[in-house]
């Protein structure tokens, strides 16, 4: 660890509303930032090439662990967070369905006991059963519909809206398949048979329905159909307090990619959907109507992937994703600083505690001094080598970003991410 | 710092710190009440409304903030005519006989200097609901507390004022507020004969804040974080045909709107006449709504501070 008392990054700078040319103080005793203003040719990284943003904030995430440790084989908090840093993410939040799930109070404090390992900051979701009752403290909360991975599930709108009747005025964050529609569908041939389209949007319906009348802080988690996206378009223009997340998997693969020998490897919930599906994503996450990229980083063991389980892991590639949607679809720095940093900044800053500034998502004095800088010019070839999660596979493995992360700076502390 | 009596203008409320209090409280104010959790911190003190100018929105948002509370209500609606001011009673003798039924008052009046006068003699805390073309100090705390939660409270803003610089008194109480953020950049945009008035320029620029003064909106559309727009008061004018000539000089539609950044927000005090078409209102840049729902949960904080 170097002595200075301060960092300094100069360079292309982008926040979700102004790109320019400038430099960055970091204190590294309170690890937030201190000053903004311009270059003045001494920076202490180099960063041609580059452009600075506001540290990445991956709002899905399951790390795996939990007190009983027994999933710890898939990944822990620690491995999670370098695959975190390797991704150029500074943030994460992750989901609720261990197998001891942190349903209340007391199980919640014994869960955020174990993200003290991680060196990127851990926002818990804690989750919603059937069973369950709002926590004391002010935490975000998690409501899986239909059966998933885990316990924490419903089995009809009549259980779901019994149970979120206790949560009202919280901020829930759903996972939208309709349990009956994926009963009715579970012997058809595929993955993506099984769980329709149809499934996500009647589930948006009775979710946007529930955020209303519950006067919910809504989020649709990692959002697949493009039918179901005019719906949460008109929930917003209602004014309903909902926003929504896309995974890189589903802005990056379709169905009609799938072959054999990928089948498998690229099965997950809620599925791939169609091409215009994917279309409709990201022209979405473009124009604002989707707010976050968010992983849903499920890491599963290569010998249970073989087997079918539904998941894939994605921190290790949330930066260089990122690249990819400035070069293949247009996305300006100022996009990508929205839905990466920005926005999910907004989504934890309630939840963070003392010691973290004003937060994540900007680059000003007073926010937290964690940085992703990405470099446009040189690609990153995924391979199954270089990947930090513990499960130790990529989705995009064999497939070239054109731009990687070269670091992150965590609180002003520099890791050179490749 | 000490804790405030009264509030009567914005100057009073540029401690960084107490505004950072009352955010906080108003935010925590909001999470309760969503969640129907709110404590009746309140429970058996009484404010007064005492509006001499009608104003429904700003007294029911008083009000509806001292009942959540948990506290009483007494309403004095058209003061001016239905009460004994009509019979020649001074404000002054209003305001030691309604501070021995209430524990707070909040007091709209015609004239300016008209709460300073009243805190004077007031035993109770008296809060200023608007004096004339004075101060309407909640409603600039309320404005500032959406600014900052919408746009995160940033340096460098860039906020646009539009309309009655002249009478709106609102643009009046927030201007002091506004100069607390570094770098901020503010553009005057008012006809002619509504500027801002001198007293107020000179205030931007002993505090070395960047303004521009234009009678026109075009140059800050594109630049804007916050688009202020003011009501042109009729009530202000001696006649209506000078009302008419200048009424509608500046109207927000959603061709406008959509050329605003994607991030800025579109501000009003609310009742709007013209100035913003109904169709920006499903804009997610259009904040004036939740401007309005946040000076409920700013007033609720302000009493709290004031009472418990």
């Amino acid at each position: 660890m170097s002595l200075a008392k301060k960092l300094r990054v100069e360079g292309r700078i982008a926040n979700y509303d102004r790109e320019f040319e400038g430099a960055i103080e970091i204190d590294t005793a309170t690890g937030l930032i201190e000053y903004v203003g311009p270059i003045e040719g001494r920076s202490d990284l180099p960063t041609d090439g580059c452009i600075i943003f506001p540290g990445f904030g991956d709002l899905h995430i399951h790390a795996r662990e939990d007190v009983s440790g027994s999933q710890c084989y898939k990944e822990d908090f620690v491995t999670n967070s370098n695959a975190a840093i390797h991704g150029g993410v500074v943030h994460v939040a992750d989901m609720p369905n261990n197998p001891v799930a942190p349903i209340d109070d007391e199980k919640y404090a014994a869960k955020e006991l174990l993200t003290q390992k991680s060196a990127v900051h851990v926002t818990l979701y804690a989750g919603i059963g059937p069973q369950t009752q709002p926590l004391k403290r002010h935490v975000p909360y998690k409501a899986f519909m239909g059966p998933s991975v885990g316990d924490l599930f419903f089995r009809s709108q009549e259980q779901l809206e019994t149970a979120i009747a206790n949560y009202r005025g919280r901020n829930v964050s759903f996972h939208c398949e309709d349990p009956e529609i994926l009963e009715a569908n579970k012997n058809a041939p595929t993955h993506e048979q099984r769980r329709p389209a149809s499934a996500e949007i009647t589930a948006t319906e009775f979710a946007l329905y529930l955020i209303e009348k519950y006067e919910l802080i809504g989020k649709l988690c990692h959002y697949s159909t493009g039918d179901g996206l005019k719906k949460i378009s008109a929930a917003k223009a209602r004014g309903l307090r909902v926003t929504c997340e896309a995974t890189p998997h589903h802005l990056f693969f379709d169905d009609s990619m799938l072959t054999e020998q990928n089948r498998l490897w690229l099965q997950m919930n809620p599925p791939l959907r169609g091409p215009k599906d994917r279309i409709a994503l990201i022209a979405a996450l473009k124009n604002g109507l989707v707010d976050y990229i968010a992983t849903d980083h499920a890491p599963h063991t290569i010998e249970e992937k073989l087997k079918g389980i539904s998941g894939v892991p994605l921190l290790d590639t949330y930066g260089s994703f990122a690249t990819w949607l400035m070069t293949e679809h247009n996305f300006t720095a100022r996009d990508i600083a929205r839905v990466c940093a920005y926005n999910p900044g907004l989504f934890v800053r309630e939840f963070l505690p003392a010691g973290l500034g004003k937060g994540f998502g900007l680059i000003e004095p007073g926010y937290a001094g964690s940085l992703t800088i990405l470099d446009l010019n040189t690609p990153y070839a995924v391979t199954r080598e270089s990947v930090r999660t513990k499960c130790a596979w990529s989705p995009f493995e064999g497939y070239t970003f054109p731009g990687s992360v070269r670091y992150t700076v965590l609180n002003g502390n520099v890791h050179q991410a490749s | 710092m000490q804790k405030l009596k009264h509030i009567i203008s914005t100057t009073q409320l540029l401690n960084r710190k107490l505004q950072e209090h009352l955010f906080v409280s108003a935010a925590q104010m909001e999470r309760d009440d969503a969640q129907r959790t709110l404590s009746r911190p309140l429970s058996g003190r009484i404010l007064a409304t005492i509006f001499y100018e009608p104003s429904t929105r700003t007294r029911l948002s008083f009000e509806a903030a001292m009942q959540k509370l948990g506290g009483g209500v007494l309403t004095a609606e058209n003061a001016r005519d239905s009460s004994s001011a009509a019979k020649g009673e001074s404000i002054a003798d209003a305001i030691r006989v309604i501070s021995g039924y209430a524990d707070v008052i909040a007091l709209r009046h015609y004239e300016e200097g008209a709460a300073k006068a009243a805190a004077k003699i007031s035993p109770v805390p008296l809060i200023n609901a608007g004096d004339g073309i004075g101060e309407h100090p909640t409603q600039a705390l309320a404005d500032i507390y959406t600014i900052e939660k919408e746009l995160g409270g940033r340096d460098g803003l860039r906020v646009a004022l539009v309309g009655d610089l002249l009478y709106g008194r609102t643009i009046h109480s927030l201007l002091p507020l506004l100069c607390l953020y570094p770098g901020v950049q503010i553009d005057l945009v008012s006809p002619a004969q509504l500027r801002l008035p001198a007293k107020y320029i000179q205030h931007l620029e002993r505090q070395g804040v960047h303004f521009r003064e234009s009678d026109k909106l075009g140059a800050s559309i594109k630049s804007a974080d916050v688009i202020y727009i003011t009501r042109v008061q009729k009530e202000r004018f001696a006649s209506p045909q000078e009302y008419e000539a200048i009424k509608d000089v500046y109207v927000i539609d959603s061709k406008i709107a959509d050329k605003l950044k994607k991030h800025a927000i579109i501000m009003h005090a609310l009742p709007r006449v013209n100035e913003i078409a109904p169709e920006v209102d499903s804009n997610s840049r259009a904040a004036y709504f939740r401007q309005a729902k946040n000076a409920l949960y700013i007033r609720m904080a302000l009493l709290n501070y004031l009472l418990a």
